[in-house]
């Protein structure tokens, strides 16, 4: 229900049931309890005079991929790529992501981090969140990245990986954990 | 802007001025402040009013190697950093490509209000193995009001270290 700017009452006006129905009903209805359908999701401002839910939402995926793939692709085992979520958003979310890695072969860093669907090909940005990783021991890593800019809708975001700087790295990545909180 | 709904007694009368009352409550609803997508409602246990709150992202591309010859431990303030106004507390995720060339342990990266305490949480990658690590946590300003929070490194003694492609992003979760 959309929100109506409250008026001012005048005394000697006469009060319509459609004042009442409108100033009280419709607008309480615009508030978070009236805009509420299911239990642990977020209220946010959706534009002018406008709020509306977000689910955040978490993947998770426990085998251990292998990439030798330039950077950004799915594994070799794509049963096992991602994990990737989807979810509606005002045009901004926030990502956290971890896993453990590790280099198994030198010759380049390898990497991991979301890339929002349609935006493979950015890798400039990407690069700026993504977990890089030299060492041959598996660590957890994880970081995070505050998407914004978006236009309003429902978007997939998947953990993608690979080398670069290099020719013959190869990479490790288990336990790949991605959480997405939508604004 | 009334905190609570006005309260009816037994032998009022409606009258106007009642009902706008009810009006002036209700504008002070977040959906009534709301102005763009994004924020979050935090309300306030003083006045009982809600605020808005977005999030806010900073970073810093550089790569950085701090050199400290001394016998103490040097801090550098390269940021990034991010500037609040009315901020008495903030949520915070804190990450940067880290390692150490050579040295001692005992190096960090961590936030701190500019002037005030630093966070109690820090990045530490004693190991000469670059990567990518993160924090989070909730940071109360040592002088709450308009706060600029600024990414620190700290060097030890006779410790060179990488601090690399530092970000935070913050989101106020109370008010001054």
């Amino acid at each position: 229900m959309a929100w109506t700017a409250p008026i001012r009452f005048v005394d000697g006006d006469p009060i319509t049931a459609a004042q009442i129905n409108t100033m009280f009903k419709d607008n309480l209805n615009a508030t978070p309890p009236g805009i509420a359908t299911r239990q642990g999701r977020l209220v946010v401002t959706a534009g002018k005079h406008e709020l509306a839910e977000r689910q955040p939402v978490k993947a998770y995926a426990d085998g251990t991929v292998t990439s030798e793939n330039d950077w950004p692709q799915d594994p070799q085992e794509e049963d096992e790529s991602g994990p990737s979520v989807t979810f509606e958003h005002g045009g901004s979310f926030l990502a956290l992501y971890s896993c453990r890695i590790r280099r198994t072969a030198t010759g380049g860093f390898v990497n991991y981090a979301p890339v929002v669907e349609g935006q493979q090909d950015v890798m400039p940005e990407v690069y700026k969140y993504a977990v890089r990783m030299s060492g041959s021991t598996f660590e957890r890593l994880g970081a995070h990245f505050y998407f914004k800019g978006f236009d309003p809708g429902i978007t997939t975001v998947t953990m993608k990986y690979g080398r670069n700087s290099g020719e013959t790295a190869r990479g490790d990545y288990a336990q790949r954990a991605l959480i997405v909180i939508p604004f | 802007m009334p905190a609570l709904p006005p309260t009816f007694s037994a032998s009022e009368v409606l009258t106007a001025a009642k009902l706008n009352q009810y009006m002036e409550y209700m504008e002070s609803l977040a959906v009534h402040q709301a102005e763009s997508p994004g924020s979050l409602i935090f309300s306030d246990p003083v006045t009982q009013d809600v605020w808005l709150s977005k999030p806010v992202t900073a970073y810093s591309g550089s790569i950085e190697t701090y050199e400290n010859t001394d016998d103490i431990t040097v801090l550098y303030n390269d940021g990034p950093e991010i500037t609040l106004e009315d901020c008495g507390a903030v949520f915070y995720m804190l990450d940067a490509r880290t390692h150490t060339v050579s040295g001692a342990s005992g190096s960090y990266i961590q936030m701190r209000q500019q002037g005030g305490d630093p966070t109690t949480e820090f990045l530490r990658n004693n190991s000469t193995t670059s990567y990518r690590c993160g924090i989070a946590g909730v940071y109360v300003p040592t002088n709450p009001g308009t706060v600029t929070l600024e990414v620190v490194t700290g060097v030890a003694p006779n410790t060179t270290l990488v601090s690399a492609q530092r970000r935070l992003t913050v989101i106020k979760i109370r008010q001054a």
